[in-house]
C-alpha cells in the first residue's frame, strides 16, 4: 500500500478517536445532569392513604418514574421521633393527624419539561385534592445545564466536523498533486485514462472504511472488555462515515481538471 | 491510417501552419522536416489529441482525433523525458500495461538488445543517458501498437547509428501495420516519405 495512503489512514483514525472522545465526554457529563437531575423528588402529601396507593398503579407504566416509596402517617410520625429524638412528645405528635407521604423519584434521562408538564396536568386533572411538592430549583439548575452542555456539544461537533473536513481535504489533495507527474508520465506513455478515477475510487474505499472499521473495532472491544460502559449511537459512526465520504467527495471536485 | 484535410494550427490567434491535404498510409515512415518555430511538435500534440487550436479535420483510422482523446491510439515521443526518473528502465517500459504477455515480454527484451540497453533494464532512468532514454520511450510506444507513432526532433538525440538502431525498432510497429511520423530539422534517410514545414504550408518532398 502507498506511503501516503497509509499515513492518511493513521491521520483519519486519530482523528476520528479525538471525535469519539468528544461523544464519550458528553456522555459522561449528561450523565451526571441526569443523576443531578433524578435527586430532584416529588413528594405528594393524602389524608387519604388509598388516593396514593391508586396513584402508584398510575404511576407504574409510566416510563419516567423510576421508583415511588409511600409512607403512612404513622411511619412518618415514627421517622419524625426517631429522627429528631422526639420521645418524649410522642405521644402529643402520635396524637396529631399527619398525612400520608409519596416520595416519587424520576428518571432524570427521560423527566424533561414535557414529562414534568404532563405530569403535573395528569395530578391536577385526576387528584385535584392532593398536595404536592417538586424540588423545581434542582431540576430547573439541571435543565439549564443539559441544554447548556447540549449546545456546547453541539458546536464542539461542528468545530470539529470543519477541522476533520479541511485537514482530511487538505491531506488527499497534496497527495493526489504529489502524484500528478507520476499520472501525466503515465498517460503519455499510452496507460489507461481512467486508471487515474479507478485508484481514486479504490484509495477512497480504503479511506473511508479502514479508519471507521479501526475506531469501530476498538469500541466494541472495549465495551466488550467493559473497559468503557458508556454507549455510542451507531448513527455516530455513521455520521463519520458520511464526513470521509464527503472528503473524498469534496477532494474529488476540486481536483476535477487533474483526472 | 491519417487524412489531414482543411487544416489551420493556430498559436494564440496566429495561424502557424496549415495543410491543405495530407494522407500517411499504413506501415509508412515519413519524416517531416521543419525549422525551429515551425510549429512541427504542435502539429504532433495536435494529432495526439493534446492541443486543440486548430480547424479542420484530422481523421485517425477513418474517426476524428477527438474519438481518441481518453483512449490513445497514437503515441508521441516528445523532447522532453516522459519517463519516472526513480523508477528502472523495465518498469518504465511496463508502465503502460495493465498486464504483460510474455510474447511482449520477449519482444521487450529483443528491442532492448537491438538498440544495446539490455544491460541496464534494472538500472534507475535518472542514471541512464538522454540517448537512452529516448530509446525507452520507443521501444515503450512501439510494443503497444498504435496506429500511428510520432517521433518529434528525432535527430536531436540519436548520432546516425543511434537513429539507424531507432528506425530498427519503429519498424517492429511498421510491420504491424502502423505509420510513424518522425520530425527533423534536415532530411532523414530510411523512410519512405518526405514532407516539409515551409512558409507555413507542408509541401512534399
Amino acid at each position: 500500500m502507498k506511503r501516503g495512503l497509509v499515513f492518511q489512514i493513521i491521520v483519519t483514525f486519530i482523528l476520528l478517536i479525538g471525535w469519539n472522545i468528544l461523544h464519550f465526554g458528553f456522555e459522561k457529563q449528561q450523565r451526571k445532569i441526569y443523576a443531578k437531575s433524578s435527586q430532584a423528588k416529588m413528594i405528594i402529601f393524602a389524608e387519604d392513604l388509598s388516593k396514593l396507593k391508586d396513584l402508584e398503579i398510575d404511576f407504574e407504566q409510566v416510563y419516567y418514574i423510576d421508583n415511588v416509596e409511600i409512607e403512612s402517617d404513622e411511619n412518618v410520625a415514627k421517622s419524625l421521633i426517631e429522627n429528631y429524638d422526639l420521645g418524649d412528645v410522642s405521644d402529643i405528635l402520635v396524637s396529631y393527624n399527619l398525612p400520608n407521604i409519596m416520595s416519587v423519584t424520576f428518571n432524570g434521562s427521560h423527566f424533561r419539561t414535557k414529562e414534568k408538564k404532563e405530569v403535573m396536568d395528569f395530578l391536577k386533572q385526576n387528584y385535584p385534592e392532593l398536595n404536592f411538592a417538586f424540588d423545581e430549583v434542582l431540576w430547573q439548575t439541571s435543565e439549564d445545564e443539559l441544554s447548556s452542555l447540549q449546545e456546547n456539544y453541539l458546536i464542539a461537533n461542528l468545530v470539529l466536523l470543519v477541522v476533520f473536513l479541511f485537514i482530511l481535504i487538505f491531506l488527499r489533495i497534496h497527495f493526489e498533486i504529489k502524484h500528478d507527474e507520476y499520472w501525466r508520465i503515465f498517460r503519455s506513455a499510452g496507460g489507461n485514462y481512467q486508471k487515474r478515477n479507478i485508484e481514486y475510487i479504490k484509495d477512497s474505499i480504503y479511506l473511508t472504511l479502514i479508519p471507521v472499521g479501526l475506531v469501530m473495532a476498538v469500541y466494541y472491544f472495549l465495551t466488550y472488555r467493559k473497559t468503557i460502559n458508556y454507549h455510542l449511537d451507531i448513527t455516530l459512526f455513521g455520521i463519520e462515515l458520511a464526513a470521509i465520504v464527503l472528503v473524498a467527495l469534496v477532494s474529488r471536485i476540486l481536483l476535477w481538471s487533474k483526472f | 491510417m491519417l487524412k489531414i484535410s482543411d487544416f489551420f494550427l493556430n498559436k494564440k490567434k496566429e495561424n502557424i501552419l496549415s495543410i491543405g491535404y495530407l494522407e500517411i498510409e499504413h506501415s509508412q515512415i515519413v519524416n517531416l522536416i521543419g525549422n525551429n518555430n515551425s510549429g512541427k511538435s504542435l502539429f504532433f500534440k495536435t494529432i495526439h489529441g493534446d492541443y486543440f487550436n486548430f480547424s479542420g479535420d484530422i481523421i485517425i483510422k477513418e474517426k476524428p482525433a477527438v474519438f481518441y482523446r481518453k483512449r490513445k491510439q497514437t503515441a508521441l515521443v516528445e523532447v522532453a523525458s516522459n519517463l519516472l526518473p526513480n523508477e528502472t528502465v523495465w518498469a518504465n517500459i511496463l508502465l503502460p500495461f495493465p498486464k504483460i504477455s510474455s510474447r511482449i515480454k520477449m519482444k521487450i527484451s529483443e528491442l532492448c538488445f537491438l538498440v544495446g540497453i539490455d544491460d541496464i533494464l534494472h538500472e534507475k532512468v535518472r542514471n541512464i543517458s538522454f540517448s537512452q532514454q529516448k530509446f525507452v520511450e520507443i521501444i515503450r510506444s512501439v510494443v503497444q501498437l498504435p496506429y500511428l507513432v510520432m517521433v518529434d526532433d528525432i535527430d536531436m538525440y540519436f548520432d546516425e547509428v543511434n537513429y539507424a538502431k531507432a528506425i530498427e525498432v519503429l519498424k517492429f510497429a511498421v510491420s504491424s501495420g502502423s505509420s510513424v511520423l518522425l520530425s527533423s530539422k534536415k532530411k532523414l534517410p530510411y523512410v519512405d516519405r518526405t514532407i516539409k514545414i515551409q512558409t507555413s504550408t507542408v509541401v512534399e518532398l
